[in-house]
């Protein structure tokens, strides 16, 4: 089962909409990740059908769906906002896509099929209530619910836990996972958070601006992101990328000078550094560590961490992540380190990763 | 900038049948950074709304710097509010929004003139001060929002009601970094309500930890994450949240799973409890722990969870990206004692002995 | 932008209504048409007569004067409706019982057939039994049928009293629409109930506000049988609108090729009104120069509206 995107764009009177996108989703779980209106509701529309490419075609298992209606395509969707039939129950609002479907099946075999989606989303006593009786959480399982109800070839999730709130929302990841995990069709799962993306941890497409900036496994692009701007859609807190100026033997990070293998930089005179905040550290672990100083603006702790907000001497901004609570004053200087292995080089026109960190996670 | 004292606050939508606040008392002391955090329906919003003047609460009284409020008005009341999505008057400029509550309190126009001057610098709004707010972007449209409150020098103190909530994902981060910034510059007293742990952990210098219309726990970050003393801020705090399982203490002597996991601090418990422990304090060893068979392993960039299995139980570990961990592996681990509480009645009783300097197993 | 693959089923199931429009509106308009450049002397002696007929009309000075008559009672009534309208939509209950008693309260001036308005604010005017001429008399003489200052103001009077409320309900349900938020944050900006209403209340029903407008402009530049029935035009031609002078010289004149030029006018003058009041409401509307779609930050974007998608409490 797959979805194939070939040269797919779409614009309308107010511009540009999506670039050439050519991308081919797997069956099982995809997740879209990136910024509001970079283009991941419009795309997913685009898919099932709702709008119509303004060229390019969508080929679903090696057929040409382009021209296809919403209707007569095998596609589901789950919307960001919980969307049930108010005047159903939720028993109506599962079988609905049921009592609809051309197959026209029984009243036994609907009865059957919305129990055992109901026993999978844990639904079963509330089937008799209405969506406005029930919680957020539960809302967005009936339209869960409902959505898989056909079997469809295609179900998209259209940041569907952006409006629950955030333990609700890892209880529904995990149960998203498991409900996914063996799928045989093609679910793709839109977000803007970061940390969703590595949470699922399956195929990754990142979106910017309406054009797919890299796509593979999210740590694959979490570790090698291919440009800047996919590493700063993909870490949170936001990926440190400072100046620096090479030489044939190294590089500056907040004006300190240090040592590195230059050979993926050859040439370019400066470049842009980047660091995962929690890739630094308050003492040195490693002989190689370089030392830097900064000054703390601020310090965030949450029990678990802590973000340091520092001002290098060069005037630009870092955020270091430590395990622990460290409630360090404001314009404290702090000594810190890092690991050159740790750097992610990035070219400072075109934002192109030069290198990625040659020291894995493991 | 004042005290402000809920005095046996509690409040009922349907008339005492049932309460969406149950009784509380509350300090909030002048300048200090407070959330509001629970999940929804646990009644953040109605605290927030009694003390804005929009409920008047069922039982209980408000009182500032000793002065009983309870019955004043929204407007007599010295607070201000930033609200879910930004409340601006879409046909005034930036500047004339910021001048509106003094020109309401029919301050001078030379004053009105320094504080706008004085907020829109703080808040780095000084170029955009002729512009419609309808034309900026949300984050800093809510910044115009707070712009408002702040304006007012006699605020006792500015409350928002999940601020975020419209926030692009992209401008939660320096939004949210930006107000722990500007609290630290005004010493304004803030009261923050969100269900985000995130959110409210870095932002506050006191957490309410709310549930079901109660106040379950009252701290800083450090508190909640390292003392909690309920099992809902053992649950509710931490991504993922605490592991929770059955225990028997005998004779001073923890055992969970048939296992002696360690000593409990207060020698007097006896009985079935429920120990609790952080993920980040699941710590693998190479003997002395527990033997659990690794289920499954996430690398999720920063971090690891590894999902822990022994008979019938699961429980998750919190592991830095660098530690060498793989799915089927059977790996000791063990639980840091002074993290690892034990709970009756889902209240903290006590924790295990530390076993380090000195002290027995 | 939805190009749904063509059904031709569909074109079925307008044929009906495409028929009974064509029936009542198209070929009646051409017949119009038709007759507006030919004079039908009998039904076989036709005279193609090109624009004498519009050239006419827009120089008889009766057309003219009851132009101006349009333009002066839709002018009025609008002034005098669309406040009036405002202050009724606030003084209406919110919520419950109340609420939706006031809201069918209200609405009765709205369900009254028209003809019917006309008849009872005639006899309401009458000085001998209608309440309104008794009672008006007792200060001065008032006969609607031969003081046309009396006829004037008795037709400006019965249009308030049967369309205010379509007004009052459109504000009515704009108000409700504006979010408690705004409301709260006034209060705390200890803002006076005028300065809510200058600032919070007229911003957010500016839309509903111009579809008040312009319906209500509309219907009153076409109004026919209220004042037909309440003056016939009367005393004289002192409320002689468009609508009842063209009745006069299409019906009783029978000058069908005045008329027909003369409805075109009256057709395409509705048109341009439309047009205008059209472009003028939905000018926010269009889309603008398009957003700057360059690396880093979005620029600046334009919100309009509060979100929807809200997280529930």
């Amino acid at each position: 089962m797959s979805l194939q995107l070939r040269d797919v764009s779409l614009s309308d009177q107010s511009g540009d909409l999506l670039y050439n996108i050519s991308s081919t989703f797997e069956k099982g779980m995809n997740v879209l990740v990136g910024p509001t209106l970079a283009g991941k509701t419009t795309l997913m529309r685009v898919m099932a059908g709702l709008v119509a490419p303004s060229s390019g075609e969508i080929f679903l298992n090696g057929e040409d769906i382009t021209k296809t209606t919403v209707r007569d395509r095998s596609v589901s969707f789950v919307y960001q906002q919980f969307i049930n039939y108010p005047a159903m129950s939720v028993f109506d609002n599962i079988a609905s896509p049921l009592k609809v479907s051309p197959e026209k099946p029984s009243k036994e075999a609907i009865r059957e099929r919305v129990e055992e989606l109901a026993e999978l989303l844990g639904l079963t006593p509330l089937l008799k209530r209405r969506p406005s009786q029930l919680s957020g959480g539960q809302q967005q399982r009936v339209a869960i619910a409902r959505a898989l109800a056909r079997k469809s070839d295609v179900v998209l999730l259209d940041e569907p836990l952006a409006n629950l709130d955030y333990k609700l929302r890892e209880q529904l990841r995990d149960e998203l996972q498991s409900l996914f995990s063996g799928a045989d069709n093609v679910v793709i799962y839109s977000t803007a958070e970061p940390a969703e993306a590595l949470d699922f941890g399956a195929r990754t497409f990142v979106l910017s601006e309406g054009r797919v900036i890299q796509e593979g496994p999210a740590l694959g692009l979490y570790e090698h992101p291919s440009s800047v701007e996919v590493a700063r859609v993909l870490s949170d807190p936001p990926i440190n990328i400072v100046r620096s100026s090479q030489s044939a033997s190294g590089g500056t990070f907040g004006g300190v000078s240090f040592s590195y293998d230059t050979s993926a930089s050859k040439g370019q005179s400066e470049i842009h550094l980047g660091l995962q905040p929690h890739r630094i550290h308050l003492d040195r672990q490693d002989k190689t560590d370089v030392e830097f100083t900064g000054v703390v603006e601020l310090a965030e702790v949450t029990g678990s961490e802590t973000y340091l907000h520092l001002t290098l001497p060069t005037g630009e901004y870092a955020v270091v992540e430590l395990d622990g609570a460290y409630p360090v004053d404001p314009d404290t200087t702090v000594t810190a380190y890092f690991n050159p292995a740790d750097l992610h080089g990035f070219d400072v026109n075109s934002g192109a990763a030069l290198f990625a960190p040659s020291r894995r996670g493991k | 900038m004042a005290k402000i004292e809920l005095v046996d606050i509690a409040h009922s939508y349907d008339g005492g049948e049932t309460f969406a606040l149950k009784k509380l008392n509350m300090t909030w002391e002048d300048g200090k950074a407070y959330a509001l955090l629970g999940p929804s329906g646990c009644g953040k919003t109605t605290l927030l709304n009694i003390m804005s003047g929009l409920i008047r609460p069922s039982e209980g009284k408000i009182l500032v710097d000793g002065v009983d409020i309870t019955d004043k008005p929204t407007e007599e009341r010295n607070i201000a509010q930033v609200f879910q999505f930004p409340v601006l008057y879409d046909t005034m400029t930036v500047r004339k929004n910021l001048e509106f509550p003094l020109k309401n309190r029919k301050v001078p126009a030379e004053k009105i003139n320094e504080r706008v001057a004085h907020i829109a610098d703080l808040l780095d709004l000084t170029d955009d001060l002729d512009v419609r707010p309808g034309k900026l972007r949300s984050d800093l449209q809510q910044i115009v929002s707070l712009g408002r409150g702040l304006v007012r020098e006699d605020v006792a103190a500015i409350l928002f009601d999940e601020p975020l909530t419209v926030i692009d994902q992209s401008f939660k981060w320096t939004l949210r970094n930006r107000l722990k910034r500007l609290h630290l510059k005004t010493g304004v007293t803030l009261v923050y309500v969100t269900h985000d742990q995130t959110e409210a952990l870095t932002f506050a210098d006191d957490v309410l930890l709310m549930r079901d219309g109660e106040v379950v726990q009252v701290g800083s970050a450090e508190d909640l994450f390292l003392n909690p003393s309920h099992e809902f801020s053992g649950y509710f705090i931490g991504s993922p949240g605490m592991n929770f399982m059955e225990a028997t203490v005998t004779d001073g002597v923890v055992e969970a799973h048939g296992v002696a996991v360690g000593k409990a601090t207060d020698s007097s418990l006896s009985g079935p409890h429920r120990l609790g422990v952080r993920p980040e304090f699941v710590e693998p060893v190479s003997r002395g722990g527990l033997d659990f068979s690794v289920t499954k392993v996430e690398n999720r960039g920063g971090f690891q969870l590894a999902q822990l299995k022994l008979a019938d139980q699961t429980i998750m570990a919190k592991l830095a990206p660098d530690v060498a961990i793989a799915e089927g592996d059977t790996q000791q681990f063990r639980f840091v004692p002074e993290k690892t509480y034990l709970f009756k009645d889902e209240r903290a009783v006590g924790a295990l002995k530390s076993t380090q300097s000195g002290v027995q197993k | 932008m939805n190009t749904k693959k063509k059904n031709n089923r569909a074109w079925f199931l307008v044929l009906p209504v495409v028929i009974v429009v064509a029936f009542t509106a198209i070929i009646p308009l051409m017949t119009v048409a038709n007759y507006s450049v030919q004079d039908v002397l009998s039904p076989t002696n036709r005279v193609f007569v090109g624009l004498d007929f519009f050239r006419q009309i827009a120089t008889d000075p009766s057309i003219i004067a009851a132009f101006q008559r349009n333009i002066i009672f839709s002018t009025q009534i609008l002034a005098i409706e669309i406040p009036l309208g405002i202050i009724i939509a606030k003084l209406m209950p919110r919520q419950g019982w109340k609420a939706a008693a006031a809201l069918v309260i209200v609405a009765i001036p709205l369900i009254i057939p028209w003809n019917v308005v006309g008849t009872t604010w005639r006899v309401f005017a009458r000085p001998d039994v209608g309440l309104l001429g008794v009672t008006i008399n007792q200060f001065r003489p008032f006969d609607i049928g031969n003081t046309p200052a009396d006829a004037w103001f008795t037709m400006v009077l019965m249009d308030v009293w049967h369309w205010t409320p379509l007004v009052a309900l459109l504000v009515y349900a704009g108000l409700r629409a504006i979010p408690d938020a705004y409301y709260q944050a006034a209060s705390i900006d200890g803002a006076s109930a005028m300065s809510v209403f200058r600032f919070v209340e007229l911003p957010k029903l500016r839309r509903v506000l111009m579809i008040a407008l312009l319906l209500r402009f509309m219907d009153s530049f076409m109004i026919y049988a209220e004042p037909y029935i309440l003056t016939g035009g009367g005393p004289g031609t002192a409320t002689e609108v468009m609508s009842i002078l063209l009745a006069v010289i299409a019906v009783i004149q029978f000058d069908l090729g005045q008329a027909a030029a003369f409805s075109l006018i009256y057709f395409l003058i509705i048109q341009i009104f439309s047009f205008i009041f059209f472009t003028v409401l939905t000018l926010d509307q269009r889309p603008g120069p398009t957003p700057v779609k360059g690396k880093g930050k979005r620029g600046k974007k334009h919100l309009a509206e509060e979100p929807t998608g809200v997280t529930n409490e």
